[in-house]
């Protein structure tokens, strides 16, 4: 099989998940570079292209805040889950359940 | 770190003014992190070729630039459609002029192969030259739609629609997006060609060895296009406002009975003056066709420009009626 296609499910699939990812991790602000060694460490491995730009957009969908600061003489952007992340996480982690275990079912 | 910095401010280059400066902060601190952990890791220091590693790896200029920013559209989705229809209608009209044309020339010009070969390269040229200028004013009627209407110009009709729409009549005051589309494309098309193309409407006939162009319509016509085009332009703003609006509403009925009574007026002006057709008897009798052709031709050119005229008023004056009679139920 073409593996090109293959890689390019496999990244239509982790698409939806990567959100989920970000705002679960962000309960504590944490800088680009932390966040993306954090959701490293649980697996979850991640480009800068990707990360980058999304922390832009859901900072501007207002699902998380940022704020700079200046830390071993460096400049660095802080995210933190928004009060309407926080009320959107539990929502979208049920809909997670929902879809696991349907999926669970289906390829069983 | 030089290499650092030239890389970010490629980078910055390539975006938006609005957010470079933002964006180039949060890469640099960025970079700066990663390539600290990296020294560390390596257990060297952080330096210009541990830098270079660490961009090629990080990935062209242009194309990091490229994932922050939004896809972007000349002509975007929602109006891809649209601009598809009007280019299928424009291309097929030029198509049956472009025949009719070559037929009329083919006609009247000698009947040899290499007339014949001149005469069906010479409309191959204009067809292909008509083609290139009319995609070309359409994409640009559409780019500019695409920049002025709102996001939100087509929701409405996505989130409402419902399966028993189909047998429900249609709202007199509602708005198809695609009507003012259209009415704007055409008129635009319109403006374009009678202001600044106006050697496309009409025909050139062969004879005694030289092309002999006769337009279509006639100086009286011409003297009356300023009229015209006041009449188009305020036509397209109208169709702006009801794009915009989705709705008709009194104010947008009133504008549109004065445009209504404009083109009546125009119109029957025009009926009363001289011919606007040019196509007539006397400028055909250079022509190689025979007095009777001649005649017949000229009678039956003036007669469809005289009830193009009729029509125009009576059909005009009618809707000027229909919209006042909208806008008095509506009180």
């Amino acid at each position: 099989m073409d593996n090109t296609l293959y890689e390019n499910t496999i990244l239509e699939l982790r698409r939806g998940v990567i959100v989920l990812g970000v705002l679960s991790q962000l309960d504590e602000e944490q800088y680009g570079y932390s966040l993306l060694k954090l959701l490293s460490d649980k697996g979850l491995e991640l480009d800068q292209g990707t990360l980058y730009p999304l922390l832009r957009r859901l900072e501007g969908q207002g699902l998380l805040a940022s704020v700079w600061k200046i830390e071993e003489s460096r400049p660095r952007r802080y995210y933190v889950i928004s009060p309407d992340g926080r009320e959107l996480l539990p929502r979208l982690k049920e809909e997670w359940a929902r879809i696991v275990s349907m999926m669970e079912k289906m390829l069983a | 770190m030089k290499l650092i910095d030239r890389y970010v401010s490629e980078v910055g280059k390539r975006l938006p003014a609005k957010t470079r400066a933002d964006i180039e902060n949060e890469l640099r601190s960025t970079l700066e992190d990663m390539l600290e952990d990296r020294a560390a890791q390596a257990g060297q220091p952080a330096d210009e070729a541990l830098a270079a590693d660490l961009l090629k790896e990080y990935g062209a200029p242009d194309k990091v630039a490229a994932t922050y920013q939004p896809a972007q559209y000349l002509i975007g989705p929602r109006l891809y459609p649209f601009f598809m229809m009007v280019l299928k209608i424009v291309v097929s009209v030029l198509t049956g002029v472009a025949v009719f044309g070559f037929a009329i020339r083919f006609g009247s010009g000698p009947a040899t192969t290499a007339a014949f070969i001149s005469q069906i390269g010479k409309s191959l040229l204009e067809y292909f030259g008509g083609l290139m200028s009319a995609f070309g004013n359409i994409v640009i009627v559409f780019a500019i739609l695409q920049r002025v209407l709102p996001e939100s110009e087509f929701e409405d009709e996505k989130n409402e629609w419902n399966p028993s729409d189909l047998m429900k009549e249609p709202e007199p005051d509602d708005i198809k997006a695609w009507e003012p589309i259209f009415t704007i494309a055409f008129t635009v098309a319109g403006l374009v060609i009678f202001n600044f193309y106006p050697n496309l409407l009409g025909f050139s006939f062969y004879t005694d060895n030289i092309w002999v162009f006769i337009p279509a319509f006639s100086d009286a016509f011409f003297r009356m296009l300023p009229f015209i085009n006041l009449a188009w332009i305020l036509q397209i703003g109208l169709q702006l406002l009801l794009l915009r609006q989705g709705r008709w509403t009194t104010a947008s009925r009133w504008f549109s009975l004065v445009i209504q009574l404009l083109g009546v007026g125009i119109a029957a002006s025009l009926l009363t003056g001289p011919s606007i057709i040019a196509f007539n008897a006397s400028a055909l009798v250079n022509s190689p066709m025979t007095p009777e052709t001649v005649a017949l031709l000229g009678t039956i050119f003036e007669q469809i420009g005289r009830w193009a005229l009729i029509i125009a008023v009576v059909a005009g004056g009618a809707d000027a009626v229909k919209t006042l009679v909208r806008i008095f139920k509506k009180k």
